[in-house]
């Protein structure tokens, strides 16, 4: 039986997105085993039962000693390092492999895959490709895209609300009050279940307010400590999750509850969408996103007003007018050879078509269309001379991903 | 044709690698008169070696390389400018960049490439071919039309033999017993070629170490042969079989080894290649179509030295009427003036 082992040292989010790749490995009935922060137990444990665990102290870079006698007594076909932090080098470096993909170092020099050398030189909005298809591709023919999730569709149970993004932003109160408001009405829906923290309740406090009445009465408050398990059933029985990019919306994708996303600030949803069928993002169009995640911003958080827009507002309530709100695009999302995309629907954005043109260059790279029909002449970047010409010049083999 | 004499810079791969090719051209080309420059590419191989083995993030590596890459691109532009160079001919690993090609094409030199990869297994090729006015390529459509499209002069121009490597076949001795196996492995061509390994077996590639039954008989990658050992290796086996790909039948390109060893007097068993119809035919070589017919074409052949002196004498004559860089060259310079 060959033996895979998957270090995932990144966020939860990042946990998350890591599913087809790890669908890929538990293939042919292979022993995965996947490294992931200890405070993510819980969540690895229910998204991948089929996987061994190993839990890493991430504060340190001092690997225990069991962990350390596990390695160095087995030997793994191949090892996927999905990040660069020191911890996560360190651990490849100690594994017995035939091969490692994504990150590693050899005599102080760092390596990477080239499907990820590729990918880091397309930025900002340039960006096509899910990370959850960017990570499974370092798999040669992962799982195909429409069996990572299931297609995501109402069970009944109301509207749950996400009150913080990824990285504890959350929108100004009166917009989210109206989005809030639109998509109940939209849906028809007054159930509404608020997802915080303990700390978020003088957030409820002032969001109640400005709920209408006949949602704010049916609206049920999920302000404290709660399992990844709970949230979890809780999610799955919902009609849609509103959310920001959060790990949150990356459940809801993998439980089929359908996701109706606000993305802004850094959020991407060409990178971090929720994956599968039967999902919506509305993503800030403003000039300066998607951005860096910053605490103090220069542009007063332009783009998480703009969802207050009432133009916007009255289309999140369904009812479309003939005239499209600037700065939100619309999309849904929709699956290709490569893995997950948006299809806009509301809305237009101006690097759509350099984005289907990545889109057609990874096919080729990853051996999926001969030659694409969507790449335009001489205005990629994905590739650079050195890619082809600098690892021939090593005159002793290295162990590399080429 | 061309009715005066033209000034060629040709160059060669930065790893060394398309010896034979570059060497074909640079001779054939001189042999219609034309003058030929060759950059010395391998003497910047050991700056990029260097660079390859620096303790270094993987951010610096790429702008580095990109450098060094830059810096050996104008150099090769400096000497366009003074050696006064009409045509560029460059291959897939020959160190130059887009951005100098395209600052030849501003100052009216024609740049050619010989796309010796094919575009499969070689999906950096929309890059490479950025600059190149015309796009020679050993593969036919669908990629001719493809460089059509994106503003390219394509040539459809196969691999080809160096008319000085050949020897009369009836002066060959070769070791009646020796099965030389050229390309890389799979579970099922392991599987027939164990069944003929007593006969006497040598075997280049990649992947045939990881059968037990052959790792003493393993040579390793064809590329660490000279030519001279080459030419000895074709000319003096019994049987070369050459391989394509693990994936019997699937390809169109002819490899270069289909030709040297036609050219060299040698007797081939090898996998059909859809563009083989047209250049040669079952005259010269003996094709098989899948694993089993290989087994069988080894037992028919290796007793056989009157066939397969038969088979080595056709196929060197055609390829020395049809297939020389002479003729491919003739080829490219007719389509350069057109």
């Amino acid at each position: 039986m060959k033996k895979f082992c998957v270090i995932q040292l990144g966020t939860l989010s990042d946990l998350l997105q890591t599913k087809r790749l790890i669908l890929s490995l538990c293939r042919g009935q292979a022993d995965v085993h996947l490294c992931v922060p200890a405070p993510f137990a819980s969540a690895a444990s229910y998204l991948y039962p089929d996987v061994t665990l190993h839990l890493i102290d991430t504060s340190t870079e001092f690997v225990e000693d069991s962990l350390r006698v596990f390695f160095s007594e087995n030997h793994f076909a191949a090892v996927y390092n999905l990040h660069d932090s020191k911890k996560s080098l360190v651990l490849a470096s100690m594994m017995s492999v035939d091969r490692t993909y994504g990150h590693w170092e050899k005599q102080g020099r760092s390596f990477r895959s080239q499907w990820l050398t590729c990918n880091s030189r397309v930025q900002g909005r340039k960006r096509f490709l899910n990370t959850m298809d960017v990570w499974a591709h370092l798999v040669s023919l992962p799982v195909p895209s429409h069996t990572v999730n299931p297609i995501a569709m109402r069970k009944g149970g109301g509207i749950g609300i996400v009150l913080r993004d990824e990285f504890g932003r959350v929108l100004p109160i009166a917009v989210l009050a109206g989005c809030i408001n639109a998509v109940c009405t939209a849906s028809r829906e007054t159930d509404v279940v608020l997802f915080g923290e303990s700390a978020d309740e003088p957030l409820v406090t002032e969001l109640l307010p400005f709920l209408k009445s006949s949602v704010a009465a049916k609206t049920v408050i999920r302000c404290f400590e709660s399992t990844f398990e709970e949230d979890a059933e809780l999610i799955a029985s919902l009609d849609m999750l509103v959310t920001p990019e959060s790990p949150l919306m990356h459940l809801a994708a993998h439980l089929g509850t359908p996701v109706n996303a606000f993305f802004h600030s850094s959020a991407w949803c060409m990178e971090n969408g929720p994956y599968g069928l039967g999902h919506k993002v509305w993503q800030s169009d403003v000039a300066c996103a998607p951005c860096v995640p910053v605490k103090d911003c220069a542009e007063n958080f332009v783009c998480m007003h703009v969802f207050g827009e009432e133009k916007l507002q009255r289309f999140l309530a369904g009812k479309i007018d003939s005239e499209y709100p600037e700065f939100v695009t619309g999309y849904v999302s929709m699956l290709d050879e490569v893995g997950v995309t948006y299809m806009p629907v509301f809305g237009t954005e101006k690097h759509a078509e350099e984005r289907l043109a990545f889109r057609g260059i990874a096919s080729e790279f990853l051996g999926i269309t001969k030659i694409s029909k969507t790449v335009l002449a001489g205005r990629e970047n994905f590739y650079a001379e050195q890619d082809w010409l600098m690892p021939n010049c090593l005159v002793a083999e290295e162990e590399e991903d080429v | 044709m061309f009715s005066s004499m033209k000034k060629f810079l040709i160059v060669p791969p930065l790893d060394g690698s398309s010896a034979c090719v570059v060497t074909g051209c640079e001779e054939a080309l001189k042999r219609l008169g034309h003058t030929v420059v060759l950059f010395d590419s391998s003497a910047w191989f050991s700056m990029c070696s260097a660079l390859q083995r620096l303790p270094i993030g993987v951010q610096q590596q790429d702008v580095f390389s990109g450098r060094a890459i830059d810096l050996i691109a104008q150099s090769i532009l400096a000497v366009v400018e003074c050696q006064d160079i009409e045509y560029v001919l460059a291959f897939p690993q020959s160190p130059l960049n887009s951005s100098i090609r395209k600052e030849m094409q501003k100052q009216d030199i024609t740049t050619v490439l010989w796309m010796t990869e094919e575009y499969g297994t070689f999906p950096f090729w929309r890059k490479l071919v950025e600059g190149y006015d015309v796009v020679a390529t050993i593969q036919h459509e669908p990629f001719i039309s493809e460089l059509s499209v994106l503003g390219h002069t394509p040539v459809y121009l196969p691999f080809a033999a160096n008319g000085v490597c050949c020897t009369p076949v009836s002066t060959h001795t070769a070791a009646e017993d020796l099965i030389v196996v050229l390309g890389d492995a799979s579970d099922e061509l392991a599987n027939v070629l164990t069944k003929h390994i007593d006969r006497g077996m040598v075997l280049w590639g990649d992947g045939w170490d990881a059968y037990e039954q052959f790792v003493p008989y393993y040579q390793g990658s064809l590329g660490r042969l000279t030519r001279s050992e080459r030419k000895a290796l074709y000319r003096d086996a019994a049987v070369i079989v050459n391989l394509h790909s693990p994936d019997i039948g699937s390809g169109d390109a002819v490899n270069l080894e289909t030709f040297a060893i036609a050219a060299c007097g040698g007797f081939q068993l090898v996998d059909k290649r859809m563009l083989m119809e047209g250049m040669f035919s079952y005259e010269e070589l003996v094709i098989f179509e899948s694993a089993e017919e290989l087994s069988e074409q080894l037992t028919e052949f290796v007793d056989d030295r009157n066939s397969r002196l038969e088979y080595a004498r056709n196929a060197q004559k055609l390829v020395l009427a049809k297939h020389t860089y002479d003729h491919r060259m003739k080829t490219l310079l007719s389509e350069l003036t057109s």
